[in-house]
Formats: structure tokens, C-alpha cells, sequence
């Protein structure tokens, strides 16, 4: 009896032992994970990718809207974005150019329209700059915009198009 | 140590290590942060809230215009949202607003290499990025 009652005493132990041994185990394998910016296993999407480093400062405007040379000179000048430091790692910013690129407005997934108006060779580095953009938005070409706290900036598409991207 | 003296201590350890868990990620960072200070000057003792808040506040007067300072984006109050000049939001920098802030080393150094380039017009130093993290922290 008293055997038995020791025996079943060793045994809660040691699975007690061998249960916090494990989970000892699992969290520091996923504080390792944490720490190394590495908490999701699956690998992001070219989109998602875009979402969060395009996204992090500005909206994700459509690649569809820029023809793919101007998206591969974006892309070059990221040390230098608009006044700002914006660069990336090489295999990051490779899998973006890649995305905005092949859906570019010259590709059969881009907005043919956004060519109209511009060279061969024309290369915008912003959307407000393209002759269709501009020809819609006569209003957004007076001087003053961008400085006021109403839309803050011609950049800032989704003040006035709601449901473009969640306005905030 | 009997048996179940040891599975005390492990159960124990597991709870211990939970709590500690919470924050390892952060102090991980401030760490990594810490052991490059000491590199820098053999005399570093500890990272300094207030020296964190000073920096956080400063304008250098090496950015371009409308980035003079951490403020221009994330405001004199890291307890508030901040936002972008092309119009984001950005999460509060205070840790008890945003706990997620400083806990990922990668992120934190991609954000330190743009913004004190772009802010100071060269890198931070290791003892002025654990400064300013240590400030968030106590924010």
C-alpha cells in the first residue's frame, strides 16, 4: 500500500517534471522566435509585404496607377523617398519591386488609362504627377494644398475617397 | 533534492519563466543594446530614461523640413498616436499605450537606422537608442 502510494507519488514528479521541462522548452523556442521578428512561420505574401512596409507610412496606393519604370525608379531611390529614408532589405525590396512592377499600369494587369498623356520614356515618381490624375483633380493642383488640416496632402487619397483605404 | 522537492522547483521555474517572458523580448533589445555600449565606452553603467526623453524631444536641426525632430511625426507626447506626413496613423511609442513597442530587434533597428538618419542626420549611437527605449518603456 505504502509502496503503491509512493510509487503514484514519483509518478505526478516526474510527469510534473517532464510537462514543465516541455513548456520551458516550447517558450523559449517561441521567445527565440519573438526576438528574432520571426513569430509568424509562414513566410508573408508579396501583398503582405506591401501592406506592411509601404503601408506602415502612407497609403498603399494601386500599382495599377504607375507604369513599371516608374515603380523601378521608386524602388532604386528609397534612401531618398520623398525626403525621407525608406530603404529596405534587398530580398524584401526585390519582392516588392517584382509585385509592383508585374502589376504596373503598362502590364495586362494594370489601368491602361493612367499611360495616356505620357512619353515613352516619361517616368512620374508620384500619381499626382501623371496627366490622367491631374486632368481629374483640377481643385487638388492649387497652391495651399497639403499645407492645410483639412486633407493634409494630394497624397492623402483617402481623405476624400472613403472606403479606398480605411481613412486615418 | 527529492523528487517532489524537484517538481516543485520545475512548476516553480515555469511561472517564473512565464512572468519573465512578458517583457523578454524588450529586454532582450535593451540588452542587445547594452552589451554594444559597453563596446562603445567601457564605462557604460545603465541607460538613462531622462537622457531618453531629452533626445526624443530634441531638434538637431539636421532634418529635412517638416521632419525636425521624433516629434514631428509622433507628437511631444509619446502617450498619443502619431501620424506620417502622408497622412498615417502611427501607433503611440509609449510602451504602456503600444506594449508591442521595442520587443523585436529587427523592426526596432530597420526604424532607428531610417528615422535617426533622416531626424539627426547620422546613426544613433547604442547608448542613445537603449536611452530612448528605456524612456517609451517608462512612458
Amino acid at each position: 500500500m505504502m509502496g503503491g502510494l509512493r510509487n503514484s507519488g514519483m509518478r505526478i514528479s516526474i510527469a510534473l517534471i517532464v510537462i514543465s521541462v516541455s513548456i520551458m522548452v516550447l517558450a523559449l523556442q517561441r521567445s527565440n522566435q519573438v526576438y528574432a521578428g520571426q513569430s509568424s512561420p509562414e513566410p508573408a505574401s508579396a501583398v503582405q509585404l506591401v501592406n506592411s512596409e509601404c503601408g506602415a507610412c502612407h497609403m498603399v496606393y494601386p500599382p495599377q496607377f504607375l507604369p513599371a519604370r516608374s515603380w523601378r525608379a521608386i524602388m532604386a531611390g528609397l534612401n531618398k523617398h520623398f525626403g525621407e529614408i525608406a530603404s529596405l532589405d534587398a530580398a524584401t525590396a526585390r519582392r516588392i519591386e517584382d509585385f509592383l512592377m508585374s502589376n504596373a499600369a503598362d502590364t495586362v494587369n494594370g489601368e491602361a488609362e493612367f499611360l495616356r498623356g505620357l512619353g515613352p520614356t516619361d517616368t512620374p515618381l508620384r500619381i499626382t504627377d501623371t496627366p490622367l490624375w491631374r486632368a481629374i483633380h483640377p481643385k487638388l493642383l492649387r497652391s495651399g494644398v497639403g499645407t492645410g488640416p483639412g486633407i493634409r496632402s494630394a497624397a492623402n487619397c483617402m481623405s476624400c475617397h472613403k472606403g479606398t483605404e480605411e481613412d486615418d | 533534492m527529492s523528487l517532489s522537492r524537484a517538481a516543485l522547483v520545475s512548476v516553480a521555474l515555469v511561472f517564473g519563466c512565464g512572468i519573465a517572458m512578458a517583457t523578454s523580448g524588450r529586454l532582450g533589445v535593451l540588452d542587445h543594446y547594452a552589451a554594444l555600449a559597453r563596446q562603445e565606452n567601457p564605462q557604460f553603467q545603465e541607460f538613462s530614461a531622462a537622457q531618453g526623453r531629452a533626445f526624443f524631444l530634441a531638434s538637431p536641426g539636421a532634418g529635412e523640413a517638416g521632419i525636425a525632430s521624433c516629434t514631428s511625426c509622433h507628437t511631444n507626447d509619446p502617450h498619443n498616436q502619431g501620424r506620417t506626413r502622408a497622412g498615417k496613423l502611427l501607433d503611440p511609442m509609449a510602451v504602456s499605450r503600444t506594449p508591442t513597442r521595442f520587443t523585436d530587434l529587427e523592426k526596432v533597428e530597420k526604424w532607428f537606422s531610417r528615422n535617426c538618419q533622416t531626424v539627426y542626420g547620422r546613426p544613433c549611437t547604442a547608448v542613445e537608442k537603449g536611452n530612448f527605449i528605456s524612456y517609451m518603456a517608462s512612458q
